[in-house]
């Protein structure tokens, strides 16, 4: 499966020189976090457990190596739905344990606290972006970047997302 | 060399962050999504291809070109990922992006994630089809001698579909003379997806 032809030995092994010789290879492996370094979970500190939402709130999660488009919007009495780049929609509902979790994350992160952009500032091909929209604040970011209070609700909707199957 | 400590959560993406290669867990493993991320620091250090509209299409293009390279038994990319395929360039509509300049993802560019920086990767189905054309017609030996001169010799940050084409014509003339079959074959492999030398994008918000 992994077959290579001499010719594109070459010219990889080209390229992985280029990149070694600049000094630029530093691997980094995630393996756990719902995203970058961000445990997931519920509250967190300063989480009440009994929060509940003050509206709808909507997680947009963009680009990755799949160049995903996902928008999810979660409504207080936990019904949601999932928009995707191909214009398919899903709706469910959520369980009030889940609902409870991300009314919690969103309470912790205080979202109007944070700066509306909270990206890089550089480029970062397929990472993800994201956006929350929720209680009259906005916040903007991506992987990498994501504020410390922030991440567990990026974790929690990325899970839902990914849950309901989008591309 | 850094490890997530809390087993349990996946982190479904691989990504380069410009000093890094950061892969969750079962993403490093696939070939072809290493050779991806590994062409991004390339790209980033040669034609500096700037990641949105046009130029971000080809930018994930060269990484996906480069990745068909590597892993060479099937134009899928990403086929070993724990989710499957992500992209097809024999068939880029499998997946919903486009093939031909006719169905250019008109997404805009701005700070919307959902937009994908004016869609680059579905985008990126319209120059990955021309690489998969081009290997079948001329054999990818050549190809990929056409296209690593072309990403490291020819392009500009700014360069879009149609500055593709010229150079990889450009570079086919230097190597294989203009009365080549390859020429010819490449030529006709641009014509294939709409690019003829006279394509006007369409006007995307922010492009």
């Amino acid at each position: 499966m992994l077959r290579r032809t001499r010719s594109s030995r070459v010219v990889f092994a080209k390229m992985r020189s280029a990149v070694l010789i600049a000094g630029l290879m530093t691997l980094a492996i995630a393996g756990c976090g719902g995203d970058d370094e961000s445990p997931a979970g519920s509250g967190g500190p300063g989480s009440s457990g009994d929060a509940q939402l003050a509206g709808p709130l909507t997680f947009t999660r963009g680009g990755g190596i799949a160049g995903r488009a996902d928008k999810l919007v979660v409504q207080p009495d936990g019904s949601v739905s999932l928009t995707t780049r191909s214009g398919g929609e899903r709706a469910v509902k959520l369980e009030p344990a889940e609902l409870q979790t991300i009314a919690d994350n969103a309470d912790s992160a205080d979202l109007a606290g944070l700066p509306e952009d909270s990206t890089a500032g550089r480029t970062q091909p397929d990472a993800f972006g994201y956006r929350v929209v929720y209680d009259g604040a906005t916040v903007t970011t991506e992987s990498g970047s994501v504020p410390d209070r922030m991440g567990p609700l990026v974790a929690t909707l990325s899970k839902i997302v990914d849950r309901l199957g989008a591309k | 060399m850094h490890f997530c400590e809390k087993p349990g959560e996946q982190f479904n993406n691989a990504y380069w962050n410009g000093e890094q290669m950061v892969f969750g867990e079962g993403y490093a493993a696939p070939l072809d999504v290493t050779a991806h991320e590994l062409t991004h620091a390339i790209t980033d250090r040669t034609a500096d291809l700037v990641y949105e509209c046009q130029s971000g299409a080809l930018n994930e293009s060269f990484s996906d070109i480069f990745a068909s390279n590597v892993d060479t038994d099937d134009w899928e990319i990403g086929e070993d990922l724990p989710g499957g395929p992500l992209r097809d360039m024999a068939d880029p509509g499998r997946f919903g992006d486009p093939a031909h300049v006719d169905d250019y993802d008109t997404r805009p560019n701005d700070d919307d994630p959902f937009n994908d920086h004016g869609a680059v990767h579905s985008n990126s189905g319209i120059p990955n089809h021309v690489y998969y054309l081009i290997v079948q017609n001329i054999g990818r030996k050549d190809a990929e001698q056409v296209m690593y001169r072309v990403l490291t010799e020819e392009l500009e940050p700014t360069s879009g579909f149609e500055d593709f084409r010229t150079a990889s014509l450009k570079v086919a003339r230097d190597l294989f003379g203009e009365r080549s079959s390859q020429y010819a074959q490449i030529d006709q492999s641009f014509a294939a997806v709409g690019l003829d030398g006279s394509w006007v994008a369409p006007e995307v918000e922010g492009c």
